[in-house]
């Protein structure tokens, strides 16, 4: 062993570091693609330490290789890589699945479990590393990689597929100049010499480029390596030819609207997003997802159009850099109770995912913002309602968490250099109708999580549904009840329908929604009569139900918006303040009376409403 | 995390040591106090995978 301290190029070095002018440039939604780069090579240290690691264990117990030869095999290759060609090395140390790959065979590892495969073939997805980076930077070799069903994947080039004898096997590389072929079983592969292509046996990882402006966007769509997901290793999922092209419109169309609106964010992307795993859509949701340990990939579900690939896009490239600076500084203690409120999520969360939550949605806000601003007629009622949603719902939380003793110094900084920006967006005008819905959406939400996952206090509770059944005409005066301590387990579904709705009509015209709002998942005649402005309606048929016997949250929370749509009350406030406590009255008077004798639920919310204050 | 020497801009100062001079054959044979409480730290922290996920279903980070 080499001391470190003894080493010339050791002694030059230091540790990562990002200032604070940088630190808060990055808080504000800022930092350019400069921060990013001190971001990635930070990562890049990361995963080379792992690398280290790993390869030390897996030395020191050679039967963590299984069939394969030792991962110092591959580190000896990487090195030829490194003389050869630097930037080859570079590249893959940078690929997304690189960074999960080295994380999750750590905890395999460290915890002596075994993953979705054998652990050698996780351990041996380092020759797959390594003879990928070869065969990249020109170099002949020899070498024996791990085959999972047949695949036997090279990250950052594609897929070979082999007859399929069992589950896992091994297969033989052989690169020559102009030749490389991978062999298993009974088959062989030659991969072709534009790699990205397909061939006989291959399928190769495509790559989309796309540019507006000076501003490009070059990243791979990859569909086949198997540590592209979030927790365990997934098989291959090909995107057919039709999907692809219409990923390469969407994509374009969103990168023309990521550089209108956000300049210097979309600087920052181009050096920071790699790679985009591509999923199925789901109608009226946008699923997306990123890990910290994948830094550059974000999975992203087929968009319906170029605006909401944008926004979500911007969402997890938020999510991307905070991960990535995560790993340099702890923005947050150890503190996994499921406590805040958030406007984006159904269930209580812990601080950590707040912290993400706030950061992801303050640069959706920046987005939808700046488009409206923008003045694109066919987005602009859309991107002005987000933009009012959002911003409240991130300010809404911010706000919260600002004050909260489990943030670091340096996650207060962050915390508060998001808030210098945020802060004077709360009173930017937005036409008023817009605010109307955005501010109705909101309270939907909030009140729905109240019902969900607060209990109120049993007493108090006992003491109403008596007071009630006394028929006595005004109780003694309640104190609000406060959100804090959810309970983990929530008191019956929730149901999204009415914001869909609301984001269905906004999108097109009246007829639009009458025709396709039973497409909208768990969508009542209620609930469509309420987002098309027919409140009295939709008061008439959300009592309906509750009179049925229907105890559903959305149906008392979709109550007191019919209620107050049509003015201000106490009936409405306390069904959109304290839903929890008039359900739960509802409930125990319910339970001691005959059905013909239960309260109406309006009434009833209308007379807890004029006592709490 | 914030100590910095004198005429170095003050930031946050993490526990990763910077690998980006040192090639990949000097890498392997290293050792140190310094470099091995590194290795600690970036073990440590593939305790704590950071996932988001937006609309999916599954557990999500935010």
């Amino acid at each position: 062993m080499v001391p470190a301290d003894d080493h010339l190029a050791f002694q030059g070095f230091d540790v990562h570091r990002l200032a604070w002018a940088d630190f808060d440039r990055l808080a504000r939604g800022g930092g350019g693609s400069a921060v990013v780069e001190q971001l990635r090579r930070a990562e890049r240290s990361r995963r080379l330490l792992l690398l280290r690691a790993l390869v030390d264990e897996v030395t020191k117990n050679p039967g963590l290789s299984g069939p394969l030869p030792s991962p110092e095999s591959a580190w000896e290759l990487l090195v030829r890589v490194q003389e050869k060609a630097p930037p080859v090395l570079d590249q893959m140390l940078a690929h997304p699945y690189t960074g999960s790959w080295v994380g999750y065979t750590t905890r395999l590892l460290r915890d002596r479990i075994t993953g979705v495969c054998p652990v050698w073939v996780h351990v041996g997805h380092v020759h797959a590393l390594a003879a990928a980076a070869a065969i990249r930077a020109g170099l002949p070799f020899r070498g024996e990689l791990p085959v999972w069903n047949g695949g036997v994947m090279l990250p950052t080039l594609g897929l070979a597929r082999l007859p399929s004898g069992s589950s896992w096997s091994v297969a033989r590389v052989c690169a020559e100049p102009g030749l490389v072929t991978v062999c298993g079983g009974d088959g062989a592969v030659r991969v072709p010499r534009d790699p990205t292509s397909d061939g006989p046996g291959w399928w190769g990882i495509r790559r989309l480029a796309v540019r507006a402006g000076e501003h490009t966007l070059a990243v791979r769509l990859d569909d086949l390596d198997p540590y592209r997901g979030l927790y365990e290793p997934v098989p291959p999922q090909r995107l057919d030819r039709d999907d692809m092209d219409s990923w390469h419109t969407l994509l374009h169309g969103a990168w023309r609207l990521i550089t209108r609106c956000l300049p210097n964010l979309a600087g920052a992307m181009g050096t920071g997003l790699d790679s985009l795993v591509p999923r199925p859509p789901v109608p009226f949701r946008q699923p997306s997802a990123s890990t910290g340990e994948a830094f550059g990939s974000a999975i992203i579900a087929m968009p319906a159009d170029a605006a909401s690939l944008a926004a979500t896009l911007v969402h997890e490239f938020q999510h991307i850099r905070l991960g990535g600076l995560l790993h340099l500084a702890p923005l947050f203690g150890e503190d996994s109770r499921e406590r805040f409120y958030t406007g984006w999520r159904d269930d209580p969360r812990p601080i950590g995912g707040v912290l993400q939550g706030v950061y992801a949605f303050f640069g959706v806000t920046a987005f939808w913002r700046a488009l409206a601003a923008a003045g694109i007629g066919s987005l602009y009622r859309s991107a002005a309602f987000e933009f009012a949603y959002w911003r409240g719902e991130t300010w809404r939380t911010l706000r919260v968490l600002r004050d909260d003793a489990a943030l670091t110094d340096a996650g207060r900084r962050l915390v508060d250099g998001i808030a210098e920006a945020l802060g004077p967006w709360q009173d930017e005008p937005v036409p008023s109708d817009l605010a109307r819905d955005a501010n109705a959406i909101a309270a939907d939400h909030y009140a729905g999580w109240r019902i969900r996952f607060l209990r109120p206090d049993s007493a108090t509770v006992a003491a109403i549904a008596g007071a009630w059944l006394a028929a006595r005409s005004r109780l003694d005066a309640i104190p609000p009840p406060g959100d804090r301590d959810p309970t983990p387990v929530p008191d019956g579904p929730w149901s999204r329908a009415r914001a869909d709705l609301v984001r269905l009509r906004l999108a097109g015209p009246g007829e639009a929604m009458s025709e396709s709002w039973r497409d909208v998942p768990d969508a009542t005649a209620a609930d469509h009569a309420y987002a098309s402005g027919r409140f009295a309606q939709a008061e008439a048929e959300y009592l309906q139900e509750l009179t049925a016997g229907t105890d559903r949250p959305a149906t008392w929370i979709g109550l007191g918006l019919a209620l107050t749509a049509q003015g201000a009350g106490p009936g409405g406030r306390a069904l959109l303040e304290y839903p929890e406590l008039v359900r739960a009255v509802h409930r125990r008077i319910r339970a001691t009376t005959t059905p013909a004798r239960s309260p109406n639920p309006a009434v009833l919310a209308d007379w807890i409403g004029r006592s709490v204050r | 995390m914030n100590s910095f020497p004198s005429g170095v801009e003050p930031g946050v100062d993490s526990l990763l040591v910077d690998l980006g001079a040192v090639p990949l054959a000097v890498l392997r044979k290293l050792d140190g106090d310094v470099l091995r409480r590194s290795l600690g730290h970036a073990i440590e922290q593939t305790r704590y995978v950071r996932v988001s996920t937006d609309g999916g279903g599954t557990e999500r980070i935010d």
